[in-house]
């Protein structure tokens, strides 16, 4: 009797048991249910532009300029023929790699000159330094298409007109003053005392940048990287007033000047020019997410 | 929990739910919606006259893109205007230096066969000919106004700048060479240049810009649509387009012009302004002439239009989107050049049968219409004045016809003789021989009073298109639209020292 009361008993908890995981399961994805759905909206407001790009590069023309047509799929088979106009009927390739090109160096630039500029801002403690920093976050603030007039005299004294190397050249003028308020402000974050400790071991100032205060600072770093290749990629300003041989152009420039003509654009082929070059860039920036919140975010605490 | 939401596994999961529209569209998968009957009937071969750019072509392509567009005919007129074949051809007052080096820069024509003779064929041939080597850049004609800027400053850059719409003769006259050498044996050479074109190449009586081709605005229409509505022919009148564009809305087809801050607009809202006898300056080029009875019934009839004929989404166009509006096969009537006709030509064979060309509308005063245009401005400090001197008088003098054909007539002459009928392209086209008087239409910004820095400034500030877009959308009364136009008009004169 009492065996099948333990056996109805433990039935009775094993059931209980069950009902609670279940609950406990239901709760868990009613959560994450919740989560998603809060998400949503924003992940819809996101990703439309890469999707409306996407099925515009796809489409036929008549199929995109009809307006009976339901505009978000394909009323008429896809075609590659906007592809193909972009890759064999554009320098859309020497455009790419003269992107990269150009955004490689600039990037390479402002790393050498914004990681000791921000360090000895955060660090060096000498008169103003604090004032400096805003000042020279301020020259960001000054938008292209006041500074682009100036500047063409400087590449021209240059030589440096209608030539690539004249981004390479400025480009760096609103990717440095970011970049080193940005790393002097994550400087800030990291410990002095590891520097001393380093110091103390027989490292010079130098050495203990290198050694210590670079390594720790990689999320920073990283941030600066994406930032500044973001900012060399997407400019138009300064292409347009000091690059205009074909085979000079970065992608932005090139892309617009051989698929707008006059008052006819090339719809398909542009945004199949903007997919192909905005879906590496999201691809990267993805896999350095944390890197880059932790680099913005790094001088806020401090 | 095992975790499911990492990023590598996020863009696994994105990679495939974008394969996934390909696979079904390319499986001929049916559409979320039944889809409509199909607008077209499939593309002909070789039918994308207007369609795509093309990249450098190879010698032997960039020749076969010489050949004249279809329906290209040479007329007697033209044929004496131009180089004979076999000829030597007319030699200009100015030679070219050898061994020296010209750049030049235009715009990315319309016509992408354009720029495939310009570039890869007829610069290459002048070069070898002329032991100069001849560099030739494209840019949107948006960017002109910085691209200008940039060389202006800079005192460097190219030698030639073939400006699109924009009054540069007189904005940079001083940093313009005089071309009195050039434009004034051209113009003799060939009867005479229309007034348009005198008004705008020429400052303070000297010839800053060689005029190189105007664009007219034409009424551009659907002949079914208008027959439906009782039309057997283009709208002769504003009034016409108004009670025709009017059944045409009602039965989803509407007129399109734009509302907007653009350069179709500001064309296409003068025409109608002159065409009801209204004016911007009065003739001194100075005086305001806006606050006149003319303008006020102009402006009703602009409301007329907007509210009968049109809807809202003109508010918001480029000048891109009136070419979509009738290619798309809903507009029935758009006031454009001739690009969105060559495109449809090209796209869409199928609604290519319903679309004619014709002159803009008249109103009570006449037909006016406000072209945009290209010049040809020589900065004063190129290296190479001479040389580029040379190429202008050749690609004037020499190549007007096959310049002319390789833009599928879209470049209109503004040299008196060429205008002589048949005209070379259009002269034998059925739907498009009508333009051969736009040139007793074009008006210039600033009519009836001289072209000024201060009426491009007008035209650039969208003083214009801003006073029409008030008043039809019900912003604005017709006398405090009109007085905000006059003050904002006035202003600029000031600044400019002409009021």
């Amino acid at each position: 009797m009492s065996l099948e009361m333990d056996a109805a008993a433990l039935r009775a908890r094993e059931a209980a048991l069950r009902a609670g995981l279940a609950a406990q399961r239901a709760r868990t994805r009613r959560a994450l249910a919740l989560r998603y759905l809060g998400l949503a909206p924003f992940v819809l407001f996101a990703a439309f532009p890469v999707y409306w790009m996407f099925i515009t590069a796809l489409k036929e023309v008549n199929d995109l300029y009809n307006p009976q047509n339901f505009p978000f799929w394909f009323n008429l088979p896809p075609t590659l023929e906007h592809v193909g106009l972009l890759l064999d009927g554009t320098l859309f390739v020497q455009w790419l790699f003269n992107t990269f090109e150009i955004s490689f160096f600039v990037v390479l630039l402002t790393l050498l000159i914004a990681t000791p500029a921000g360090y000895a801002l955060a660090r060096l403690e000498f008169p103003g330094a604090e004032n400096l920093g805003i000042a020279i976050f301020l020259t960001y603030l000054v938008p292209s298409s006041l500074l682009f007039i100036p500047l063409a005299r400087v590449v021209t004294d240059l030589g440096l007109q209608n030539s690539k190397w004249a981004l390479v050249l400025v480009y760096p003028t609103f990717t440095i003053p970011f970049c080193a308020w940005l790393l002097m402000g994550f400087f800030k974050t990291v410990p002095r005392e590891i520097e001393e400790a380093a110091r103390v071991d027989g490292c010079s100032r130098l050495g203990a940048v290198l050694r210590v205060v670079l390594p720790v600072s990689r999320a920073g770093l990283m941030s600066v990287v994406i930032f500044a290749f973001t900012l060399a990629m997407q400019d138009f300003v300064y292409a347009l007033t000091f690059v205009s041989s074909a085979a000079e152009k970065p992608v932005t420039l090139g892309v617009a000047t051989d698929l707008v003509r006059g008052d006819i654009f090339f719809w398909g082929a542009l945004m199949a020019g903007a997919l192909i070059v905005s879906v590496p860039v999201a691809i990267l920036y993805s896999f350095f997410l944390d890197h880059f919140v932790a680099g913005i975010t790094g001088g806020a605490v401090k | 929990m095992r975790r499911i939401t990492g990023r590598r596994s996020f863009l696994k999961v994105g990679l495939a739910a974008l394969s996934l529209p390909i696979l079904a569209a390319c499986g001929g998968a049916a559409s979320p919606t039944a889809a409509p009957p199909k607008p077209t009937e499939p593309r002909p071969e070789g039918t994308r006259p207007a369609a795509a750019p093309t990249k450098p072509a190879e010698p032997a392509k960039a020749a076969e893109a010489t050949k004249p567009a279809a329906g290209a005919t040479t007329t007697p007129a033209a044929a004496a205007a131009t180089k004979p074949a076999g000829a030597a051809p007319a030699a200009g007052p100015v030679a070219a230096k050898p061994g020296t080096e010209l750049k030049i820069i235009q715009w990315s024509h319309f016509v992408p066969a354009y720029d495939e003779w310009f570039n890869k064929k007829y610069v290459l041939e002048w070069g070898q000919t002329n032991n100069v080597k001849v560099t030739v850049d494209n840019i949107n004609q948006a960017d002109h106004p910085a691209r200008t800027a940039a060389e202006a400053s800079s005192k460097s850059g190219h030698d030639i700048f073939d400006w699109f719409a924009l009054l540069y003769a007189h904005v940079y006259k001083d940093l313009l060479v005089d071309v009195d050498d050039l434009a004034n044996p051209i113009g003799e050479r060939f009867g005479g240049w229309i007034p348009f074109a005198e008004q705008i190449g020429k400052v303070e009586g000297k010839w800053k810009t060689v005029p190189d081709f105007l664009v007219p605005f034409t009424g551009i229409y659907r002949s079914d649509v208008f027959k439906k509505g009782g039309l057997e022919k283009a709208p002769d009148t504003w009034d016409d387009l108004i009670n025709v564009g009017a059944k045409g809305k009602a039965g989803g087809n509407p007129v399109g012009v734009s509302l907007a801050q653009n350069s179709d607009a500001e064309m296409s809202w003068r025409s109608l302004m002159w065409s009801y006898g209204a004016a911007e300056v009065k003739d001194d080029g100075k005086s305001s002439a806006l606050d006149s009875p003319e303008t006020r019934k102009a402006l009703q009839a602009a409301k007329d239009l907007y509210e009968k004929a049109m809807t809202n989404e003109v508010l918001s166009w480029d000048d891109a989107a009136n070419n979509q509006y009738i290619q798309s096969g809903k507009g029935c009537w758009i006031h454009n050049p001739i690009s969105a006709y060559r495109t449809i030509e090209g796209q869409n064979p199928e609604l290519f049968k319903n679309i004619e060309d014709a002159l803009t509308p008249a109103g009570p005063a006449g037909r006016f219409m406000s072209p945009q245009f290209n010049l040809i401005g020589i900065w004063n400090f190129s290296k190479n004045v001479d040389t580029a001197k040379a190429f202008v008088w050749d690609l004037k003098v020499n190549q007007w016809e096959t310049a002319h054909a390789a833009s599928k007539a879209y470049d209109f002459p503004m040299e008196k003789d060429h205008w002589k009928q048949p005209m070379p392209v259009i002269g034998n086209d059925p739907k498009l021989k009508a333009l051969q008087e736009v040139d007793k239409t074009a008006r210039w910004i600033g009519s009836p009073g001289p072209v000024t820095v201060a009426a491009a400034e007008v035209l650039d500030a969208h003083v214009i298109t801003t006073m029409f877009g008030r008043f039809a959308t019900g912003q604005g009364g017709l006398d405090e639209v009109i007085k905000e136009a006059v003050g904002a008009q006035k202003q600029i004169y000031q600044k400019r020292g002409l009021a």
